[in-house]
């Protein structure tokens, strides 16, 4: 099409050229000065072209009464500027209802999102905002923190980092709890995000509340079950044999019970932070070589154990839950090694920091199972943890614990080969 | 006569010490908000523990208010500023010390939670005027927070809309000093009590007139006119001007 247009424009040029050239010519023939017509000839086909060239400017600016050239080669550039345009247009308008789409998308999210600069200048915010911190569209270009005042969250904002959200307990007046959290953002900007989380707050702390109070009120009537139960055991010559044997299970399965309140009271108690007060330094090594003891009494017979621990090496925290991390950690290595196993506990510092591992050969755990592993009452085999006498709650314990700790279990394992259960303190 | 943006002056140093000024006095308008929410929550429940906390926060106010002033002798020494900047530096110093008493008026509430506390924990709800005490002390709490966004905004107009709220606390306030009063002859045994909650209803009310302070502050800042001389009359012929 184009090559047809471009033939065209030079069809109908050379048209023109040759009869205004015919014209000319029969008058140069008419009057005789050949020179003199020619030259006007030249002249006047020059001063059609800047014309032309003239009016396509006035006609690329846009103005308005402004025609576009019509003669020759002129008409075709301008056709082909025009088609151009309107494919840009056509372009610019689609980019802009995208834009407009994304823009009206982040106005109806229910959460506040304010965008700001790298001085905390509001350059724009959604619906939920601004009524949420009460700004306004006249607020753009103030400084966030002159109209947001509350001063744990201007201490956020004036930090550098942003790991971890700010929960704010009250604010702008209102006694709900707000997520508050900071991304940096193209460029240097900072996009801020607010969220009401009140509702969700509330429902952790009630399930929070509800297991320990219902572990507390279990626990009662459970040490009067259990010891009636071991009176009952003991009195073996008034009771019939018949009995001897569902005794001893109601007895086990009491004691099971009263294992796992004791462990859900336990997490509970490191759930509220009650725990956080009493940090000083705790003597590891001391405890490792008293539970050293107690497991060469209980299983020297049966496994080949190793314990290697630094001397002196001390940590800082909080003794009784660190207690319970290195027992269950050891205890679950016990529980899942047969028997004639190899296992080996060290307590080690290098650069890093201290670390406490866990070596076994026991039955290993597969892959799918590692990142459920610390979740409550998850199970890899569930037959065979319960025979173990487990509670299903210790590595929830042990990962509460350290948390609480700065610190993170690392668990290698293999199928048939045996774990590695690692705790890097730093 | 308008007072302008932060970015209005060849020197930037001075735009930017104006600016940080400015920051500041509303970093320490936000811990006094604070502050006040804590005093509300510690009446309304009747909880010592916050109350303790509210006279801990004071000190922190009152080392805001020096570093304001630090901040205001130091540009006033090295960059002299003239006009609007002159008036922001003026209202900023005045902000600071209504701001400052603000807080230890905060404070004598929280000091009539922990007596009451004290005394018989739970009952001062019962009290003649605590009712009062607290709807006078909310809105308080509202007049100083929309005189903070109309500082925050340079507008006088936002300023002036709590000149209204002002006349409803002095309404509140006679109507509960009369009802202590009352009391008073009722039960004389009371008396003590009674005296404690009048002094923090005159504690409440004093925050109202030192926001009312803050309004007239900003009404000097953005206009250039001082209006704390100005009688009823006067004062709304002048606001309707503008």
């Amino acid at each position: 099409m184009s090559n047809s247009l471009v033939s065209r424009a030079i069809y109908r040029e050379l048209i023109w050229v040759v009869l205004s050239l015919g014209v000319f010519l029969f008058f140069a023939w008419l009057t005789g000065y050949w020179a003199a017509i020619l030259i006007l000839y030249l002249a006047l086909y020059i001063v059609r072209q800047v014309w032309s060239l003239y009016q396509f400017e006035a006609w690329l600016h846009g103005d308005s009464d402004a025609v576009a050239p019509s003669s020759g080669f002129w008409q075709v550039l301008c056709f082909f500027i025009s088609r151009q345009r309107r494919t840009l247009e056509r372009r610019a308008e689609l980019q802009n209802s995208k834009s407009e789409q994304f823009h009206a998308a982040s106005m109806a999210l229910p959460i506040a999102i304010v965008s700001l600069t790298k001085n905390h200048k509001i350059e724009w915010f959604n619906n939920a905002a601004q009524t949420l911190l009460s700004i306004k569209p006249s607020d753009t270009g103030r400084k966030l923190e002159t109209l947001v005042r509350q001063p744990e969250f201007i201490q956020y904002l004036k930090q550098k980092e942003f790991e971890k959200p700010l929960f704010l307990e009250a604010f702008m007046g209102q006694t709900r709890t707000y997520r508050c959290e900071i991304f940096d953002y193209y460029h240097g900007h900072r996009l801020l995000i607010l969220e009401d989380v009140h509702e969700l707050y509330n429902l952790a702390k009630i399930r929070k509340d509800f297991v320990a109070n219902a572990s507390h009120e279990l626990r009662t009537p459970l040490t009067v079950v259990n010891g009636y139960l071991e009176m009952m055991i003991d009195m073996t010559d008034q009771i019939p044999d018949f009995w001897e044997k569902p005794l001893g299970q109601m007895h086990h399965q009491s004691l099971r019970m009263q294992a796992i309140i004791e462990d859900l009271l336990t997490l509970s108690k490191i759930e509220s932070d009650t725990l956080v007060n009493a940090i000083k330094v705790v003597k590891v090594d001391e405890i490792l070589k008293n539970i050293e003891v107690d497991i060469r009494y209980l299983y020297s017979g049966d496994y080949d154990i190793h314990f290697s621990i630094e001397e002196g090496l001390t940590l800082k925290g909080v003794e009784e839950p660190l207690k319970s991390v290195f027992t269950n950690l050891i205890s679950n290595a016990f529980r899942y090694t047969p028997k004639g196993g190899k296992i080996s506990i060290r307590w080690f510092s290098d650069t890093l920091g201290s670390h406490f591992e866990v070596e076994d050969t026991g039955i290993g755990i597969s892959k799918e199972h590692l990142s459920r592993l610390t979740e409550r009452f998850y199970r890899v085999d569930t037959a065979r943890s319960r025979e173990s006498g487990g509670t299903g709650l210790g590595l929830a314990i042990v990962k509460h614990v350290l948390e609480r700790h700065d610190s993170e279990l690392k668990i290698q394992s293999q199928i048939g080969k045996g774990s590695v259960f690692r705790c890097d303190f730093s | 006569m308008q007072k302008k943006e932060f970015s209005s002056h060849i020197s930037n140093q001075l735009n930017r010490n104006l600016e940080e000024l400015f920051n500041h006095i509303l970093e320490m308008g936000g811990m006094v908000e604070n502050q006040l929410d804590m005093a509300l929550s510690a009446l309304e429940n009747a909880d010592a523990k916050v109350a303790k906390e509210v006279i801990r926060f004071d000190k922190i106010i009152n080392q805001a208010e020096m570093e304001i002033d630090r901040l205001c002798i130091r540009v006033l020494a090295r960059q002299q500023p003239a006009a609007s900047d002159l008036r922001l530096i003026l209202a900023t110093i005045r902000i600071a010390i209504d701001l400052e008493r603000m807080g230890d008026e905060v404070c004598k509430l929280a000091k009539l939670v922990i007596k009451f506390h004290k005394n018989d924990p739970g009952v001062c709800a019962n009290y003649a005027g605590y009712a009062e005490l607290v709807d006078i002390t909310t809105r308080s709490r509202e007049m100083l927070k929309v005189t903070l966004n109309a500082f925050a905004r340079v507008s006088a107009e936002d300023a002036m809309s709590i000149l209204d709220q002002e006349d409803v606390v002095d309404q509140v306030y006679a109507k509960a000093c009369k009802n202590v009063t009352e009391q008073f002859k009722k039960n004389p045994e009371n008396v003590e009590s009674l005296l404690e909650v009048m002094t923090a209803l005159r504690a409440s009310e004093r925050l109202s007139d030192h926001a009312l302070n803050i309004m007239e502050s900003i009404i000097y800042l953005v206009q250039g006119k001082d209006v704390r001389n100005m009688d009823q009359e006067r004062l709304t012929k002048f606001l309707e001007k503008i």
